[in-house]
């Protein structure tokens, strides 16, 4: 009977925006001892705004960082499907495999690599190494190429004698391009028993991927080379298989397909072969990571209730204080629903314009994220050089762990998220005054001062 | 005919503190022509302000009946007083309790605004309540700006704002120094003419009460008239 109708809202609107917020400032005549006793609501304001800047920086870095770890990932090691070969099994029959798997609709490229484990050694020092025995096929590869930097050098060992190495490895082992390096794996080729094989190799590249986590131990040589001196009993080998879509559905599609032409060929028979997709192989890897997420936008989450909270606070503070005027606005025929839509509109507008406040900064920053960090990163540096000349220059983002530069992607979906959650949450929160201002009693006014 | 616009039957409202009980009006009548301007006296204490809110449905009564300008009070539901309050009385208090926030224009408009005027014909009548209490100078003006009688004169353009059938007032010039009170005295005796409406008052002014077409004395939960 009683509803608000969008025509009654103006002067609920009205009136609690000047409660709340006081008069605007321009034009005003109202004498200053008016202003200033409103800064709650904006202190609410800012509040939600600041609770929220984290929030989105926390979100759009974690997001960015697991994408760009992802895709990493997918591109230059895991590649988007696995079709893992016994060691032995004919260069003839592994071709067939490929061109097969090429045929199907969505792939785009198919590499043959083995991998395994060494230890690389130079003047410089020794360290293990991962052995990735790659086709010039996987080079070749756009998703390779856009990931992969050479620092110098080229980008594939030409040479059977000639190896690529991650940037991290190269400066562990103190060696460029032209120097030379041992790898030492061991063989079993005489009957069980173990031996080390050393082999020589000339650096003829340096690359890196942008996250050191993935690339820091590569030694890069030609898959032939590293079929020859991989113990065969560690070593893996495995297509790698590209596909245009390795984040949407099609991918599993594509690894049944495969699937089933092993089975055709009797292929599937054979122990060694097997089909998987990215995620089986990398899924604790991305799970520590969206785990790691989720805790922090709990955290975060956590300071926008307490913001909220803080809200509810001080309109029910403003309430309690207000109770005269309430009681007027009673007495001169204003309902109860009508004094406690403004609080609750009151509550909402607050949390909306935090929202609104803290989503701009939040998301603006996040943009900006890593022009911010290296700007602080110089910052910090150049004040400890000032104060200490020989002290270390720090990295903010450990490049050990971190991407060295966040992709950053704005996704909308969770900008309405959390300005819609935040809208809701400040709503909620202002029932509690908003029930309070409606059991005003007007009849107080005429004790009043009594 | 005279239909009186006010009219009490066997009113009788009761406080009661712990285990005693105290008795404001017991089966007290009341009524009032349209048009009539009544005053009430009384001792402190004997109720004339319980009273005022039981006639402007801000204090619930035991038993009895109330009507006013058709309204049944003992029949409406808390829940739509409202509807009275905002179409029926106006209200001043002996503290004029105007809106800090607001300016004097606001002050009178916001009733209307929140009755469901729009906008422009709140301002407007409020404007035209301010020139009718003499503040047609001041309505930009905060509370804080205007001396005790500018403001109470304010609280009275604030009461006619929803154009009430009925005025009460409650001691309205019992803060105010004598100069200030004798403006208001004669605006309030102008009142029922120029705002068409009746106006209770309840005052310990010899001199307001002398204004009074009726006046009625409240003593022991009985009003007695004097005049
Ligand atoms: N809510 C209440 N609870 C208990 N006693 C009350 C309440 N309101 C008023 N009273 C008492 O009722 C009596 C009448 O009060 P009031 O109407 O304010 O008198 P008046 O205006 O004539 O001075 C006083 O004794 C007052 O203490
Ligand atoms: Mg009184």
């Amino acid at each position: 009977m009683h509803t608000i109708k969008a025509h009654r809202l103006q002067p609920l609107v009205f009136l609690g925006f000047r409660f709340l917020f006081g008069k605007p400032l321009r034009n005003s005549s109202a004498p200053t001892a008016h202003r200033g006793k409103h800064g709650a609501f904006w202190g609410a304001v800012l509040g939600i705004s600041v609770s929220i800047v984290p929030l989105y920086i926390v979100l759009f870095v974690s997001n960015g960082m697991i994408q760009g770890i992802t895709d990493r990932y997918l591109e230059t090691k895991t590649s988007h499907l696995q079709l893992s070969l016994p060691l032995g099994v004919s260069g003839e029959t592994r071709k067939k495999l490929q061109q097969d798997i090429l045929g199907l609709k969505g792939v785009i490229s198919t590499s043959f690599e083995v991998d395994g484990v060494g230890l690389a050694a130079s003047p410089g020092g020794s360290v293990s190494a991962q052995v990735r025995g790659l086709d010039r096929f996987m080079v070749a590869d756009p998703g390779f190429k856009k990931f992969i930097q050479v620092d110098s050098g080229s980008i594939f060992p030409e040479k059977q004698n000639e190896a690529v190495l991650g940037r991290y490895l190269a400066k562990t082992l103190g060696v460029g391009v032209g120097d030379t390096v041992t790898l030492i794996t061991l063989s079993d080729a005489y009957e069980g028993q173990m031996f080390p094989k050393l082999n020589v190799f000339r650096v003829a590249g340096i690359v890196s991927s942008g996250y050191r986590e993935l690339d820091a131990n590569w030694f890069i040589v030609q898959s032939e080379t590293a079929l020859r001196l991989l113990n065969p009993s560690t070593a893996h080998a495995f297509i790698g298989v590209k596909t245009a879509d390795p984040y949407g559905p099609t991918l599993n599609g594509i690894a049944s397909e495969i699937h089933d032409q092993l089975v055709q060929s009797g292929l599937s028979a054979i122990p060694g072969f097997s089909i998987r997709t990215w995620r089986d192989i990398e899924h604790s890897l991305f799970a520590s990571f969206s785990s790691t997420k989720s805790t922090l936008i709990l955290i975060m989450a956590i300071a926008i209730i307490v913001a909220a909270i803080n809200l509810g606070s001080a309109l029910t503070t403003y309430v309690i204080e207000h109770r005269t005027e309430i009681a007027v606005l009673r007495a001169c025929g204003v309902s109860s629903q009508q004094t406690a839509s403004i609080f609750l509109l009151g509550g909402a507008a607050t949390g909306t314009l935090g929202c609104i406040a803290g989503s701009a900064v939040g998301i603006f920053i996040s943009f900006y994220i890593n022009q911010i960090l290296s700007g602080i990163q110089a910052a910090i540096n150049f004040v400890s050089r000032l104060l200490a000349p020989a002290s270390h220059p720090v990295t903010l983002l450990n490049p050990d762990y971190y991407l060295e530069h966040i992709p950053i992607s704005i996704d909308w979906n969770y900008i309405i998220l959390i300005v819609g959650v935040g809208i809701a949450v400040s709503a909620l929160v202002s029932l509690v005054p908003a029930v309070k201002s409606s059991r005003v009693a007007p009849a107080e006014l005429i004790r009043h001062g009594e | 005919m005279n239909d009186p616009i006010i009219e009490c039957r066997a009113l009788t409202k009761t406080f009661s503190s712990g285990t005693e009980v105290l008795h404001i009006l017991e089966r007290a009548d009341f009524s009032l022509d349209k048009g009539k301007i009544c005053t009430i006296l009384g001792p402190s204490g004997s109720g004339k302000s319980t009273f005022l809110a039981i006639l402007g449905s801000l204090e619930r009564f035991d038993s009895g009946s109330v009507r006013i300008d058709g309204y049944e009070l003992q029949t409406l539901p808390e829940k739509s007083l409202f509807v009275f309050r905002r179409s029926v009385v106006g209200f001043v208090f002996q503290f004029h309790f105007l809106l800090n926030d607001f300016n004097a224009l606001e002050n009178v408009a916001l009733p209307g605004y929140m009755a469901g005027l729009s906008r422009n014909e709140a301002w407007k009548r409020a404007q035209e309540l301010l020139d009718l209490v003499g503040l047609r100078n001041r309505a930009h003006h905060y509370p804080s700006q205007l001396s005790g009688g500018e403001r109470q004169r304010v609280a009275i353009a604030r009461a006619l704002i929803n154009r009430p059938s009925v005025v009460l007032a409650d001691e309205p010039t019992g803060n105010l120094d004598a100069a200030s009170a004798k403006e208001l005295r004669s605006l309030l005796q102008r009142l029922p003419n120029v705002a068409k409406t009746t106006l209770v008052l309840v005052t310990h002014d010899p001199e307001l009460a002398n204004i009074g077409d009726t006046s009625f004395l409240l003593k022991d939960g009985h009003f007695e008239c004097i005049r």
